[in-house]
């Protein structure tokens, strides 16, 4: 059979439209492939990170060592060169603080690393790429090594550390060609040049010796064609290094010289070992110490971030038989007694202005918010506070007492550097990958300030840094002598409900705009919202939404409390006695939809791992995220300006009196996008200029109170007085309250929905705090089923009474208060509590179940307040 | 002329109503006399699609009105939550995967009938459950928890009555003796089993298929930072 063979042949044929557009994508998405393939292979970039090679000189004995030494009208300072511990004298009393326990070394309970750390001043937390923690001392990783110097500038002491774990790096050449070497070896005498090049190996490539390879030293060293070449020998001791070096130096061999020789000498190993450069500044002002440590100053290699970084952590650590106590921010402020024995609870730790939200945790068993940054310590005679000034954002407030890692009782400022990000790349893989923040924030720096004080009392303390306050800020005392009422008017919450067959979550009506009015009206005509009252009221849930707001770019009221129209009817019966702040929340955006002017890529805030801050509650139970929840974001800090913006705009538009903020002077948190980081200070001072730039007469009213708010709000609703009843804390204090009163106005919670509304009204009386309430217009018994349960006790019908007795007899007795400073306060037992205001007026609250009659003869009935005036006091003196 | 055009060109004829309304009256006949009934719902075409559609939509109806009407004694339904897309599916899934595997199951053993004609039946034999729930949900409302076994006797009533319809209607559409359905009733609901297993199963695979590519690309945009 003839196999027939059939003729292939091409005929080109010109591509059609359809063809080219193929042919187009194929190649697009070629390139693509292609572009992320080459992203993807790993380029190491070299570190460049540049380090200064401190070192300390013993000074010589016979010149006489340079003082390193400040002093002001009531302190000394003294610093140690040799150790870098430092000492303060307060002239007035004599107490001398120490910045390190000076006999930590006979400490039986301190491990060798705790002693060491405990000789320090400063612990300086790495990670390294895998995410595993150590910390660095500077006691035993750059005092000891004499890797530091000691400068004094004057008006300043300077202090700059080179903290590691590496070899000292002498400036010898390395490896250099012989012509080369000659320039300097004939500089030197013969000796000397003998003495150095004893040292070195001459690699002759005519000449070598048998163990050599050719080929491979050709390879390493090409010059060697052409001429010789000198290398530093294996061991050489560290003496003779050192004295090499100083041969070199005299002929004018630089740093310069050296790095150009490194160059050449690539058969050495080098050791990747943490290694951090860091300056920290003392100065005397005043009554102050001032500790700055700049971030530009701050040098790490990159695959070793420096995380944390503790400061002077043991300053004044009181040892086990000193008597005082510790100072800590929690609540309106805290006290743990020195030695108190309770080791076995767990350490105080808390977060200045709480969690950063930018930052992801799995689980969360309790917040720590502390809303002022200041600790202290007392000894009965003496005592600092120490002001966080520049980088507070950054700081958690850590103190401990005597036997758990060692004898001593200590409070110090832990910050946070180096923020990174734990991320799992895929469901694939199970080791976790770490991402770090590129750099520290540049220009920003850490910023202590020890305030020294002639008395050991927390009540001088505390008026020490309201004197502080005062002065920064330059307050204005309060003009109004009446009890400040905040009463917070709840609009709409969302509830499931039934629309054609569907669920839907809608805003479910609790007050109608024109409700609130009424219940202003009639509050008006109580005394608790009468004509000389001190009374505010916050909108919540009035619009977007309700309670759960959606994204304020936009306003958009609630059709079911009465519309756009309804609530400008209502703005303008209110005109009159205007005392309305509009509730909104800015830096979030929950209830995300389509065309809400949100756009999660672009406006969320971004994890330093780069995703966006998916936000989830957490829950109660098991602690962890609860995704069931719907998932809200932490926006970008410059789109929650615009949605402050906006609020502003209703504000003026609808003649309010103010904003109330959610979350602004309360809730900080940063935004680490790669392309353009806002770090938490940055974020802090953008709060601070929302606040302070308040276009058209604008008030605010915050919650929570967190101090760099302070001078430009009204009024703090929600302070928390008491903060997290942390058992190794002995006392609380109102040290917030000491230093701010009489200057602002500011409320706990809302006694109505407070577990105990009599308490709540204990706390206000002992805190010196103004009353708030919760009203709803409507039968609250239809929020069973939604998430807002605890809104049950806010119906204003039932309500009215009780909150009109509960303000009349507060306000009797106590609303001249509100314009004076608290003089003092005092625990008498543990449920009994003395404040004393300026004019004399003292307030006994027994927060107890049984009567308690005090010293001076007042009986405090069980669960109720007992005022006196000096008046009365001088009676009982008698 | 287009079969869309035809089926309009029908909606205008009084005819169409007409056997609308014969078919669907008929359905009283079939739920009292079921063997002649279904037999000749089938051989005797008196039984229509439309008749059945209409049964099967006041069903569904029924059974959203029963959720909303019926005395909180008797039934406790938390309205606010209901979806009547979800409700609407408790029947119609079902009732579609009955269908295709009963056909499925029968045509391997000398069924003769056809999908439409064993959804036409299963849709006529639920009439017993529109004709007894409505005045159930009328009479809930107005007898007391004690009275309540009239209620619960109907109720359970109805079920029974559809489910010995449904039995008559497959054995005279398949022209099967009664042992015979039985067996493939049986059969028909490990069919159905299986076809929601299988559903599941491809579900999850799709699923899986997507996140695989979904995984890739968050380590490409992770890797790529």
């Amino acid at each position: 059979m003839k196999l027939k063979l059939k003729k292939i042949h091409f005929e080109f044929k010109k591509p059609t439209v359809g063809q080219w557009i193929w042919f187009g994508v194929a190649v697009v998405f070629i390139a693509f492939i292609t572009y992320i393939v080459i992203r993807l292979i790993p380029h190491e970039e070299p570190d460049t990170t540049k380090f200064v090679n401190y070192e300390y000189e013993e000074p010589d004995a016979f010149f006489g060592a340079p003082e390193y030494k400040l002093e002001s009208d009531s302190l000394v300072f003294e610093l140690d060169p040799n150790t870098t511990h430092f000492t303060v004298t307060q002239k007035n009393t004599g107490r001398v603080w120490n910045s390190n326990p000076v006999d930590s070394m006979w400490d039986t309970v301190a491990l060798p690393k705790e002693q060491n750390a405990m000789n320090s001043t400063l612990l300086l937390t790495y990670s390294t790429e895998n995410g595993v923690d150590d910390t660095y001392d500077t006691s035993s990783y750059s005092v000891d090594k004499k890797y530091y110097e000691v400068l004094n500038n004057g008006d300043s002491i300077q202090v700059n550390y080179m903290i590691g774990d590496f070899e000292k790096t002498y400036m010898i050449p390395m490896a250099l060609t012989q012509e080369r070497m000659e320039s300097f070896t004939d500089q030197m005498t013969q000796t000397n040049a003998n003495l150095a090049l004893q040292y070195y190996k001459r690699i002759d490539i005519d000449n070598l010796s048998p163990t050599d390879n050719k080929d491979e030293l050709l390879a390493k060293y090409p010059v060697l064609a052409e001429d010789n070449v000198y290398v530093i020998r294996d061991s050489v001791p560290e003496y003779m290094k050192e004295k090499i070096e100083s041969l070199f130096a005299d002929v004018g061999y630089t740093n310069e010289d050296y790095e150009e020789d490194l160059k050449m000498y690539s058969n050495q190993k080098v050791e990747d070992v943490p290694m951090f450069n860091v300056s920290v500044y003392y100065k005397l002002e005043g009554d102050t110490l001032s500790v700055e440590i700049p971030f530009d100053q701050i040098s790490y290699k990159k695959s070793f971030p420096l995380v944390k970084m503790a400061v002077l952590p043991y300053f004044g650590a009181a040892g086990a038989n000193d008597k005082g106590f510790m100072f800590v921010p929690e609540g309106g402020g805290a006290i743990i007694n020195f030695n108190n024995g309770k080791n076995k609870q767990n350490s105080y730790y808390s977060d200045i202005y709480g969690w950063d939200y930018a930052q992801d945790r799995d689980a969360v068993v309790t917040e720590t918010h502390n809303t002022f940054p200041v600790f202290g310590m007392s000894y009965g005679d003496s005592s600092f506070i120490t002001i966080l000034e520049d980088g507070k954002s950054y700081a958690g407030i850590n103190a401990d007492v005597s036997g758990r890692l060692n004898s001593y009782n200590y409070v110090y400022a832990n910050y946070k550097m180096v923020h990174f990000e734990q991320y799992d790349v895929s469901d694939k893989s199970t080791n976790a990958e770490f991402a770090y923040e590129k750099n520290l924030p540049a220009g920003e720096k850490i910023i202590q300030n020890y305030k020294f004080i002639d008395s050991g009392s927390y009540v001088d303390m505390a008026h020490s840094y309201g004197d502080y306050l005062v002065n920064k800020y330059e307050l204005e005392p309060c003009a109004d002598e009446t009890t400040p009422v905040n009463v917070e008017i709840v609009g709409a919450v969302d509830k499931v409900q039934q629309v054609m067959g569907f669920p839907k979550t809608l805003p479910y009506e609790l007050t109608t705009y024109s409700k609130a009015g009424q219940i202003i009206d009639e509050l008006n005509k109580m005394e608790l919202g009468g004509e000389d009252s001190n009374m505010r009221v916050k909108l919540s849930g009035f619009m977007n939404g309700g309670v759960k707001q959606s994204v304020l770019t936009k306003t958009k009221f609630i059709s079911a409390l009465g519309g756009k129209g309804g609530f400008k009817k209502f703005a303008k019966s209110q005109k009159e006695k205007n005392r309305l702040y509009i509730d909104g929340m800015v830096e979030y955006a929950k209830n995300n939809k389509l065309g809400d002017g949100f756009q999660m890529y672009r406006d969320s805030a971004r994890f330093v791992s780069s995703e966006l801050v998916r936000l989830y509650d957490y829950s109660p139970i098991w602690y962890g995220k609860d995704k069931d929840q719907k998932v809200y974001y932490l926006v970008k800090p410059s789109f929650a300006e615009r949605m402050t913006d906006n609020l502003k705009g209703v504000v003026t538009k609808y003649g309010l009196s103010g904003i109330s903020f959610f979350d602004v002077g309360n809730e900080l948190s940063a935004d680490y996008d790669d392309d353009n980081p806002v770090s938490r200070e940055q974020v802090r001072a953008m709060q601070e200029d929302w606040l302070a730039n308040n276009g058209e007469n604008c008030g605010y009213m915050i919650n929570g109170g967190n101090d760099y708010a302070i001078p430009y709000v009204d009024t703090i609703n929600n302070m928390n007085y008491r903060g997290t009843q942390y058992l190794i804390v002995d006392e609380l204090i109102p040290f917030y309250q000491m230093a701010i009163h009489g200057y602002i106005d500011y409320t706990g919670k809302a006694v109505n929905i407070s577990p105990d509304a009599n308490d709540a009204v204990l706390q206000a009386a002992a805190y010196g705090g103004g009353l708030s309430f919760i009203f709803t217009g409507s039968d609250t018994e239809k929020i069973q089923d939604t998430s807002y349960t605890q809104y049950f006790g806010t119906g204003f019908d039932t309500w009215k009474q009780k909150a009109e007795e509960i303000y009349s007899r507060f306000n009797k007795e106590l609303g001249n208060v509100f314009v004076q400073k608290m003089e003092s306060y005092q625990n008498l037992s543990s449920f009994v509590s003395k404040t004393v205001y300026q004019d004399g007026t003292a307030v006994y609250v027994n927060r107890g179940a049984e009567a308690f009659t005090t010293e001076d003869g007042v009986s405090v009935p069980a669960e109720d307040y007992v005022v006196t005036q000096e008046e009365q006091q001088e009676e009982f003196d008698e | 002329m287009s079969y869309v055009a035809v089926k309009f060109h029908k909606l205008a004829e009084k005819q169409t109503y007409v056997h609308f309304l014969e078919t669907l009256r008929y359905a009283l006949h079939v739920i009292v006399h079921p063997a002649d009934g279904f037999w000749d719902l089938i051989h005797e075409k008196r039984g229509s699609i439309a008749a059945a559609n209409f049964i099967l939509i006041l069903t569904l109806l029924t059974h959203v009105w029963k959720l909303q009407f019926t005395s909180f004694l008797f039934l406790d339904v938390n309205w606010e939550k209901v979806n009547i897309f979800m409700e609407f599916a408790t029947i119609l899934l079902p009732l579609a995967i009955f269908c295709i595997c009963n056909w499925g199951v029968t045509t391997l053993f000398d069924g003769k009938g056809k999908l439409s004609q064993i959804y036409m039946g299963t849709c006529y034999a639920f009439t017993p459950y529109v004709l007894i729930q409505i005045p159930l949900i009328i009479l809930s409302n107005l007898v007391t928890a004690d009275e309540g076994t009239f209620y619960v006797f109907f109720n359970d009533a109805s079920y029974v009555w559809v489910a010995i319809l449904i039995i008559m209607a497959m054995m005279m559409i398949h022209q099967y003796s009664l042992g015979k359905t039985l067996l493939f009733m049986l059969a028909s609901l490990f069919g159905m089993l299986v076809f929601i297993f299988i559903m599941l199963l491809f579900f999850s695979m799709i699923s899986q298929g997507v996140a695989y590519f979904v995984s890739l690309g968050r380590e490409v945009t992770f890797r790529l930072n």
